[in-house]
């Protein structure tokens, strides 16, 4: 019996040794069985990929059934001592610093049995991992990984330009602001449309207080004159005291969110090297709008049509580290979720192409994984008008053909950036697991070809250029706060599918300027555009059709006794090219109500034939950005579903004209 | 008798222009008619309708969810059918057979379908005005050639 635990001890080491990590003997780990190893789970008790490299030198373990029950009981001290064997543990604690708020999806997801290990400095943590691997109180081990977050590109300090007078808004910058109107006056390169659309939608909705916006990021600078009317503020804590948790929700001191790069609730911008990145997003989102300072934003409110939503900081990047880990990734999605967020706001990713499966992302982040999947749940949505959060996610800034993870995942949106131009900017991710294209920034024409947004005035002046995906996606976010916010004003509510369908049909086309020719940029790169062709998501992201979602599509008329060839534009957006249908089907009550002879869809357009007057639904469901749909074997497009309402009738005219 | 073909004619020439001369004067008179607005609702389908004396008309359309459509064009009344087309071109979907009382429109389609619909006279509100002014209308544009080698 002991020799098939060396054998197998062994085994792991030479498993380990394989990666080329691992260098130490097997003797000095010669195991008993009364010290609770066993080993028959090994290869799959180690995450693949091991190799190392941690936060701190901290493992990330899950507890096996059985060590789980005894710690349930109370008898934490017996799982230390069954998890350790003779490893000299420095650390043992649970992953979750607090309980979550729903405490029963995180047993379901395993969150509560996840645990952080830590060890003398002297032993190898790889070797540390193969010694708890053969625990039998342990299910999974892995290191506490670090992420990287998305470059942000060249950071450029903003001169206000006095002469540029605003347009819309009275904030003195909103003119430089090519990403929310651009009209292509601001230069002749630019493309008249290419932006959010945000200057229609303000006359609709600005915004709404009870939508909040988790940034996951580095830190958003509060007390900014142009954020902090639109900061989250958990008041209990700003009006309780010091170093206490006034208001019990296991966080000390978070007044504007929780900083979890340095686990403590200020959130904190003086790191040497901080960039202002999360910042600058911050007002891509809500910047004040209409106070007269600075810069507007997408949902940053509008005098008479809603207050902006609220922006959280949760802080996972501190100064110059532009890692964070798995468990302060992870922390921060609970924390989004269980105070009140709406969005995850995530500029960050795992380069593009690392993972290419969903599986293998999930392995190797099963902690953040797990966050994720507690945020997107239905049973803790925040916001009334839609059934669960949303994760937007930068499709990363390495020109690879992938989108990076976690946005690839099928449950989160993955955003890729265009320039003023309209055109795929030079670093952007596209193609497989990318979902919708949105306003970027590039260095093509200038600084001003960059989005403007908020700084920090020691680092990089209260107002800054920066360019990337990073940029991209709090426009796809800040759409999406809008459409909550327009629902939640109509007493609207939404499915989680129904909605995030809106979100991929709320887009212009981006694909007819990419059917040929070619992008020059400055670093003199050249784009060749027909490779972005249909790999730029559903298309180009746009407020005023995000709202037009949210009130309504109105029924197709179709003329009964005929053929009929409908545009599904309204239901679909105008990326066709990136959208596969896949099926029609029709609920036999409407079959029968309207007398449906023939369904179909193809390149955009529905066919179908009704032999009977009256009114039904028909269901379209496709695949967005992508032939397939993404999962645990491959990455992929979005599976999507919309409800169609038809009206058959004895006459249709142009454009589904009543005469 | 010698036939006298003038005699015979100038009654002809002269009932026909009687006829043609009413016909216009129906026409005048229904058309007439047929200037103003007219409201027609049924379930979640609400349309209304402005028939300009200049031969313009506009048309404010709510099909089930979402907010008012609005299209405009010109109209036209030969012979007691009215006809028309939509500003970018398109002719109507059918044609109408038209029946007009004091405060109601009847629409009977002559596309084979044999549709009637029946309007009322009624103001256009400025809410349904206000609600299609706000939308940034779309037209159906050709969609993007095909991926193409150069």
């Amino acid at each position: 019996m002991e020799i098939r635990k060396t054998v197998c001890i062994a085994t792991a080491f030479c498993t380990l040794t394989g990666l080329g990590l691992l260098s130490s003997s097997c003797e000095k780990n010669v195991i008993t069985e009364d010290d609770g190893i066993i080993s028959d789970e090994l290869s799959t008790k180690m995450v693949a990929g091991f190799n190392g490299e941690s936060v701190n030198g901290e493992l990330l373990l899950m507890l096996s059934d059985e060590a789980f029950k005894i710690w349930s009981q109370g008898d934490s001290a017996a799982v230390a001592d069954m998890v350790r064997g003779d490893l000299d543990l420095t650390d043992f604690r649970p992953a979750l610093p607090v309980r979550p708020k729903n405490g029963k999806l995180a047993s379901e997801l395993g969150l509560d049995r996840w645990f952080v290990a830590s060890f003398t400095p002297d032993l190898d943590i790889a070797e540390a991992g193969a010694m708890l691997s053969l625990s039998r109180g342990v299910e999974l081990v892995q290191p506490n990984r670090s992420g990287q977050i998305q470059p942000a590109g060249q950071v450029e300090h903003f001169t206000p330009d006095t002469k540029c007078e605003p347009v819309f808004m009275t904030d003195p910058y909103f003119r430089s602001q090519w990403n929310l109107y651009n009209d292509g006056s601001l230069d002749s390169r630019f493309r008249a449309g290419a932006d959010v659309g945000a200057a229609y939608a303000w006359n609709l909705c600005g915004g709404d207080p009870r939508v909040v916006v988790a940034i996951i990021d580095g830190p958003v600078k509060y007390d900014h004159e142009d954020l902090a009317d639109n900061m989250w503020v958990n008041e209990k804590e700003l009006q309780g005291t010091e170093g206490v948790d006034d208001d019990g929700n296991g966080y000390v001191d978070d007044i504007y969110g929780y900083n979890f790069a340095l686990n403590c609730g200020s959130i904190d911008w003086s790191g040497e090297g901080e960039l202002g990145h999360g910042t600058h997003v911050a007002g891509i989102i809500g910047a004040v709008n209409g106070n007269g300072k600075g810069i507007s934003s997408v949902a940053g409110g509008v005098e008479d049509k809603g207050r902006g939503v609220r922006m959280m900081s949760c802080q996972i990047f501190y100064g110059s580290a532009r890692s964070a880990s798995d468990l302060q990734v992870g922390n921060a999605f609970i924390y989004a979720a269980d105070n009140g967020a709406s969005i995850a706001q995530c500029s960050y990713g795992y380069d593009g192409g690392t993972y290419k499966k969903d599986n293998d992302y999930i392995n190797k982040w099963p902690f953040e994984y797990r966050g994720l999947k507690y945020f997107t749940d239905p049973s803790n949505a925040n916001c009334p008008a839609v059934e669960s959060n949303v994760a937007v996610f930068a499709a990363g800034n390495e020109t690879s053909s992938y989108s990076s993870y976690p946005g690839a995942l099928p449950l989160c949106i993955s955003v890729t950036a265009f320039g003023p131009d309209g055109l795929p900017a030079a670093y952007t991710n596209y193609g497989l697991g990318c979902n919708i294209a949105a306003p970027g920034g590039d260095d093509n024409f200038g600084q001003s070809s960059k989005i403007l947004s908020t700084g920090i005035e020691e680092i990089n002046g209260d107002y800054a250029w920066m360019a990337g995906t990073s940029m991209a996606c709090p426009h796809v976010s800040s759409v999406i706060a809008l459409g909550m916010s327009y629902a939640l004003q109509l007493g609207k509510h939404f499915s989680s599918d129904e909605f995030l369908a809106m979100v991929y049909a709320s887009v212009n086309d981006i694909n007819s300027s990419l059917a040929n020719g070619v992008k020059q940029c400055p670093d003199g790169k050249t784009l060749e555009l027909r490779n972005y062709y249909g790999r730029m998501g559903t298309g180009a992201i746009d407020a005023w059709q995000m709202l037009m979602q949210v009130e309504g599509i109105p029924s197709i008329i179709v003329e009964c006794g005929k053929e009929c060839r409908v545009d599904l534009k309204d239901y679909f957006g105008g990326g066709f090219e990136t959208i596969t249908f896949t099926s029609v089907e029709t609920d036999a009550v409407y079959k029968d109500a309207l007398g449906v002879v023939s369904a179909s869809v193809d390149d955009g357009y529905l066919s179908i034939r009704c032999e009977k007057k009256g009114s039904g639904k028909i269901r379209v469901k496709a695949i967005a950005g992508g032939t397939y749909a993404g999962g645990p074997g491959g990455i992929g497009g979005t599976e999507i579903e919309r409800e169609i309402s038809i009206l058959s009738r004895g006459v249709r005219g142009w454009n589904n004209g009543w005469l | 008798m010698k036939f006298n073909l003038k005699s015979l004619v100038s009654p002809a020439v002269l009932f026909t222009i009687a006829l043609f001369s009413f016909s216009c004067s129906k026409d005048a008179v229904l058309q007439e008619n047929i200037v103003g607005e007219w409201h027609y609702s049924d379930n979640d389908t609400d349309v209304y309708i402005a028939f300009g004396e200049s031969s313009e008309y506009e048309l404010f359309q709510k099909i089930g969810a979402g907010r008012y459509r609005e299209y405009q064009g010109k109209w036209f009344l030969e012979k007691g059918i009215l006809s028309g087309d939509y500003a970018e071109g398109s002719e109507w979907g059918s044609s109408y057979k038209v029946e007009v009382n004091s405060n109601t429109l009847t629409l009977i389609a002559l596309n084979g379908s044999e549709e009637v619909t029946v309007y009322t006279r009624e103001s256009i509100p400025a809410s349904v005005r206000e609600s299609a002014n706000m939308i940034q209308f779309h037209l159906q544009e050709p969609r993007s050639a095909s991926l193409t080698d150069f």
